[in-house]
């Protein structure tokens, strides 16, 4: 409609056939031609060919050498600490049991909070006064029972927190990623010091467990239960139940019991704190609790902990006070506890802040001493100072254990390399040793205890230094080659004559070639000779890859150009126009704010503006062109991008340091799966409309848009009306659809969409299917004129093509994200095709300003589904919507779709910029020479962003925030990265954009 | 609707379209309207006596004189009738810094010249309507601080909108120009204005309120927890800030270069 060539007309006049009649002697000739002209569209088509696979694989060198670069400072910034394989032992007297226990009961309930078990007065919260058992004993029968405030280490992930609970010491930020693949515990901890004291452990929960000490279980009663299946609140804590009473009540054949409780976690997960499942799950702990407490007998101790908390969404990971604050309850038949004599330690005003807390890893030494084991050789706890100042308890017990755990301390500092030369802390212990000595059974302790509690105060401290300590050549290496990554695509996609690059992509590549291989014999043998201390053997080896891409890609390139003239060419470029200058804005803007927490915080809010400010110049700019019509349909596009934006900016999940200026919108409601439902509708009619001003609506497309996208669409409505049919109690009720049921309905509509849009649909794009129609015209009358051929859709010949590929990829994102993030992506779908259509008026496909546009969208796309920069925020539980348990890819494309959804879309789209809206050109070479332009623009961009995260977290590494905020949004870049350099240049640009220039010029290229 | 175009036009646009990105670019800036004549900015007499040093005293009075950091609202207010007194000195220093076509001013009264820039002030007010929506569009919260954000428009349209509308006597706009009072107009509200930019001082403190403006939400997520990180005493600090930088540029540019 608006533009002139959507239909291409060839006319056959007959005046040209009839040149040809001399037959007989121009046949052979005329084959001799054909067949010449033949060879020569299979040379050149053998060209392309070749030319898009050079391009390729330079692309592919430099995806490779990001890579190297975000692994070294992962290396370098992300430390693990180093553990010592020493296992304590009672050879030298060193043991000591405190108490005449001679069983223990540790129940474990994930995730239960402080204020959870304590009086809130006024509160009408749900998870406020229903688990009351623990407060009323510890007041009524103080002797008896004694209830702290349990303060975990972060990360606070279950598995984490069950290595702290064991080993008494700090798991580090890097462990938080092996929770899905935990492994058996190597360190010494008091589980296997309970083995090998033959004692057996009995164990009932929580598999996380199993996975990290079935070696020391009693095998005769272990019985482990699925833990990661968050949608099931009930099976493992029935599970518990079902074996625990018989455990207690009828086997004499243990000395140690261990439950884990999985349902409030779980309850968190699913519904969120505020929901009633949250009081009835609460209400059924304090009644499991209770039997417990009647049929344990005098000799048995009862331990209860929460391993973490959670916050006001219901989960946990982070740092916050509501994570970090759970339980600790013990209780004994006998009189047994003491009590802090502080006054008001005990003080449950304001939801407890003040009440009395210890350590998790304080339990370690505690357990240890109660049950008569030695304390393990990696603990930094300290005894918990009421289990050794009751009734029945010398002065000496208390002393006694502080002096063995500052003996274990110790031991565990003279043996680490690091920690043993400093003479501060030796010196406080030789002054314990000295103290020790000299007492007496009269004699006064406290002085004793005090040093003792200052000692392993101190020493955590300094752990705590050490660990957080980082490796800056690591770091440094890494920003360097990001850095030079960075130079190079900048070098390569804006700098360099296009023109130049086909021939300069085989010189690059193969000059990489030779030099990686000589920097790895370089490398290698600089390993080999100098043995550098932080540099193992295979990070040497990645560097001298790192080094020869580097030198082979720049080599080419200075050996043509001078710097002078690259720098001139450089300022050339500035003298661009007002939409180059906005988007160099734009992306120093956006480098910038990882300067500042605050602004990573806003991250949401500040792409929605940038965008926003990129519609209103774009609708300003419309008022410009010179045609009415023109003004007209580019300004109703760009208010509709500014509207669009500018309404899906309002969904938002709040990160917690947000609060209170922000207030969650995200979230499973009824009237966005019923929007949903609408769009099954408006979607496919919307790509149809922005179709047909090209008059692309032919041949493939009404089967992809109309039929799949529609049903597709559709049948994730169903599947997320029967997800909320699942989850609210009251439909639930009414309907009363047996719940396996339910799951197998859903299983089944997942699979057969994430089959169908990924598998069979892909499979039939790489068919080739095109969006065009042949049109025989004036064929009644041929006395009247030539015939007329005419080729609907030959105006967006390639973008139609390619879009199908989008909307395969759109349906199968669209599954994976809940209802309000499926209607996001909904729009920026509507926003991409927008931004082509304004992309072509404005003439601005390949200039800088689209690829920050696009990269912006994704961003905004990110945060509107429901996502945050935050491990919290990650949608666990869409890695379980295709299988019920972790099986390798559908678990992990369940996550990868959810969470990266919007950015593999953005990304897949790049190419459509310069594709869309074009009718097939005969110089296919440089349209991919555009292409190659546009996905190197866009990595550049993105490099820019990992290169400032880079340097700012590494700037910060001391800075309070740097786990909460910085170290989180420099994973998500790394990770972007590398999900960039695969999808745009391997997908997009590799695999799609060469099926499809290849395709159409076998077909119009003749 | 589908047209039946020879395949060499549909290879033109082509090449047009594929055109680098260098290329794109001057192509829309020198994109001449052929139906409309370009719109330039009258010259003034003495370009610097109307640099917006009035916008800096604003800026300088929202804080010391109507403390805006412990009454909010009712400085705002306050600031509003203290800038379109302002505004209004500013509209008769334009107004006698006409050049070339004076004639024609001075065959106005007195007093029909004091009711030109009352209306446009006028105007500008009602303009504040169209800038609130704008500044909704951009993110403003839709449903609480409305007042303020009106507030804000009704600064930024007599900052911007008024300036500009004395300097074209819309009024007079078919006999100054060749077109429609409503062409004009709304060609003036959409910033189609041509030629140098730099040198039209009028122009260029629009240009610089919008950029101060937009520049003036920076502070805002900042976890400094300062009084003047309220909405919008930033965007309206920035604006005058821009006003007045953006008029101090052109002022050198017409100065020096």
């Amino acid at each position: 409609m608006s533009n002139g060539y959507d239909a291409r007309s060839i006319s056959n006049s007959p005046s040209q056939i009839e040149e040809s009649s001399d037959i007989g002697s121009n046949l052979l000739r005329q084959r001799r031609l054909m067949k010449q002209a033949y060879e020569k569209f299979q040379f050149k088509s053998r060209k392309l060919g070749y030319l898009h696979n050079v391009y390729s694989r330079v692309l592919l060198l430099l995806g490779i050498l990001q890579v190297i670069g975000i692994i070294f400072f992962t290396k370098g910034f992300l430390l693990s600490r180093t553990v010592l394989p020493n296992i304590a032992s009672c050879e030298n007297g060193d043991c000591f049991k405190a108490s005449s226990f001679n069983r223990t009961v540790l129940l474990v309930i994930d995730a239960l909070r402080f204020d959870f078990v304590i009086p809130v007065e006024e509160s009408s919260m749900m998870y406020h006064n229903k688990l009351t058992t623990l407060y009323d004993l510890s007041i009524n029968e103080p002797e008896n029972s004694l209830l702290l405030k349990f303060i975990a280490d972060p990360p606070t992930t279950t598995l984490q927190r069950l290595k702290g609970l064991t080993t008494g010491s700090l798991p580090t930020f890097v462990d938080a990623g092996s929770n899905f693949d935990g492994d058996t515990i190597d360190e010494d901890n008091w589980v296997s010091q309970l083995k090998s004291h033959n004692r057996n452990v009995a164990f009932v929960g929580d598999d996380t467990w199993t996975a990290m000490f079935n070696p020391f279980i009693y095998q005769n009663l272990s019985y482990p239960y699925e833990s990661l299946n968050v949608w099931d609140l009930h099976t493992v804590d029935n599970g518990v139940i079902e074996h625990l009473f018989p455990i207690i009540n009828e086997y004499n054949d243990w000395d140690f019991l261990i439950g884990h409780f999985l349902g409030v976690d779980h309850c968190g997960h699913r519904h969120g704190p505020h929901h009633f499942a949250m009081a009835e799950k609460l209400i059924q702990m304090d009644q499991v609790i209770n039997q417990v407490m009647d049929s344990i007998d005098d000799e048995t101790l009862l331990i209860i902990i929460g391993d973490h908390g959670m916050d006001e969404t219901g989960n946990h990971g982070g740092e916050s006070t509501d994570e970090v604050e759970s339980t600790l309850f013990m209780y004994s038949k006998k009189p047994f506890f003491g009590r802090f004599q502080t006054p008001n330690a005990y003080d449950i005003q304001d939801k407890g802040s003040n009440y009395r807390w210890v350590n998790q890893i304080d339990l370690v030494p505690s357990i240890s001493m109660l049950t008569g084991i030695p304390i393990p050789f990696n603990n930094l706890g300290q005894p918990i100072e009421e289990c050794f100042t009751g009734p029945s308890h010398t002065p000496l017990d208390l002393a006694s254990a502080n002096y063995y755990t500052a003996n274990q301390i110790n031991n565990y500092r003279q043996n680490s390399e690091t920690l043993k030369d400093d003479s501060q802390v030796n010196d406080l212990f030789q002054d314990i040793q000295s103290m020790w000595n000299s007492i007496t059974l009269d004699s006064n302790t406290s002085a004793l205890n005090e040093k003792c509690v200052e000692y392993q105060k101190i020493s955590l401290e300094r752990c705590k230094d050490l660990w957080a300590r980082f490796d800056m050549l690591g770091i440094g290496i890494g920003i360097g080659i990001i850095a030079a990554s960075l130079v190079i695509t900048v070098v390569y996609s804006k700098l360099v004559p296009s023109v130049v690059i086909p021939q300069l992509n085989e010189q690059m590549f193969t000059s990489s070639l030779a030099l990686i291989f000589v920097y790895l014999v370089v490398m290698a043998s600089i390993h080999l000779i100098l043995k550098p201390e932080n540099l193992s053997l295979t990070m040497a080896l990645a560097l001298g890859v790192a080094i020869g891409i580097i030198n082979g890609t720049l080599a080419p390139i200075m050996d043509r150009y001078s710097l002078q003239w690259l720098i001139g060419k450089l300022i050339e470029l500035l003298h661009w126009d007002f939409w180059t200058y906005l988007g160099l804005l734009l992306i120093t803007l956006h480098t910038l704010i990882f300067t500042s927490n605050s602004f990573i915080i806003w991250e949401d809010k500040i792409c929605s503006f940038f965008l926003l400010t990129f519609g209103v110049c774009a609708l300003f700019a419309s008022f410009r062109l010179n045609t009415a019509l023109k003004r007209l349909i580019t300004s109703y596009h760009a208010l509709s991008f500014i509207i669009s934006t500018r309404m899906v900016s309002v969904i938002t999940l709040c990160r917690e340091e947000q609060q209170p200026k922000c207030s969650t919108t995200f979230g499973k409601s009824l009237w966005a799966i019923f929007m949903l439902f609408l769009a099954s509708y408006f979607v496919p009619a919307t790509i149809k409309g922005f179709y047909n001003i090209s008059s692309s609506y032919q041949g493939a497309a009404p089967l992809w848009i109309d039929k799949g996208m529609r049903y597709s669409i559709f049948v994730i409505g169903v599947y997320w009306a029967l997800d909320y049919i699942e989850n609210n109690d009251y439909l639930n009720k009414a309907l009363d659809i047996p719940f396996p049921i339910l799951a197998s309905i859903k299983f089944t509509i997942s699979r057969l969409i994430f089959g169908i849009t990924m598998v069979a649909a892909n499979i039939g794009w790489l068919m080739g299917p095109l969006c065009v129609k042949i049109n025989v015209m004036n064929e009644q009358n041929k006395e009247q004129g030539p015939k007329e051929v005419k080729i609907l859709g030959y105006g967006n010949v390639y973008g139609s093509s390619y879009f199908l590929l989008i909307a395969n990829f759109t349906c199968a994102i669209l599954l994976f994200n809940k209802p309000l993030g499926a209607l996001s992506i909904c729009v920026l779908v509507h926003q991409i095709l927008t931004l082509l259509e304004l992309a072509n008026l404005l003439r601005i496909r390949t200039n800088l300003i689209s690829i920050v546009v696009l990269i912006l969208l994704s961003y905004l796309h990110f945060f509107t589904t429901g996502h945050q920069a935050t491990l919290q925020a990650i949608h666990w539980e869409t890695g379980f919507m295709m299988t019920e348990k972790i099986t390798f890819p559908f678990t992990h494309i369940g996550i990868i779709f959810n969470t990266l959804g919007p950015f593999i879309i953005v990304y897949l789209s790049v190419p459509l910029l310069v594709l869309w809206k074009i009718p097939p050109t005969n110089k296919p070479i440089s349209l991919i020479g555009k292409v190659a332009e546009n996905c190197t623009a866009l990595s550049a961009y993105q490099t820019c962003l990992t290169l400032s995260t880079l340097i700012m977290t590494a700037n910060f590494r001391r800075h309070l925030m740097v786990w909460k905020i910085f170290a989180p949004r420099f994973m998500l870049n790394g990770i972007l990265a590398i999900l960039l350099n695969v999808v745009v240049f391997g997908v997009g640009f590799y695999i799609a954009l060469g099926r499809i220039v290849r395709k159409i010029n076998n077909i119009f290229g003749k | 609707m589908r047209k039946a175009v020879s395949f060499s036009e549909g290879l033109s646009s082509d090449s047009s379209k594929l055109s680098p990105s260098k290329k794109d670019g001057d192509d829309t800036k020198n994109e001449k309207n052929p139906n409309v004549t370009p719109l330039r900015v009258p010259p003034l007499n003495h370009p610097v006596t109307v640099l917006p040093f009035q916008s800096l005293y604003a800026a300088y009075a929202l804080f010391a004189k109507y403390d805006v950091l412990t009454n909010k609202n009712e400085a705002l207010v306050q600031s509003l009738k203290g800038l379109i007194g302002l505004q209004f000195a500013y509209g008769v220093l334009i107004l006698f810094n006409y050049s070339q076509d004076s004639t024609q001013s001075r065959k106005r009264s007195y007093f029909g010249n004091f009711a030109v820039i009352i209306l446009n002030i006028i105007i500008s007010l009602i303009m504040s309507v169209p800038v609130h929506m704008l500044l909704l569009l951009f993110g403003a919260p839709i449903l609480s601080l409305n007042k303020e954000t009106f507030l804000l428009a009704a600064h930024l349209s007599l900052l911007t909108v008024f300036p500009i509308l004395s300097t074209y006597r819309a009024t007079h706009a078919e006999k100054d120009f060749g077109m429609t009072f409503s062409t004009l107009f709304f060609r003036l509200v959409t910033v189609q204005v041509h030629g140098d930019i730099s040198k039209h001082i009028v122009y260029m403190t629009l240009l610089g309120t919008v950029f101060g403006t937009w520049l003036g939400i920076t502070p805002i997520p900042l976890d400094w927890d300062r009084p003047w990180q309220e909405w919008p005493i930033t965007l309206l600090v920035g604006a005058f800030l821009g006003n007045f930088v953006g008029g101090l540029i052109s002022c050198i540019s017409i100065l020096f270069f």
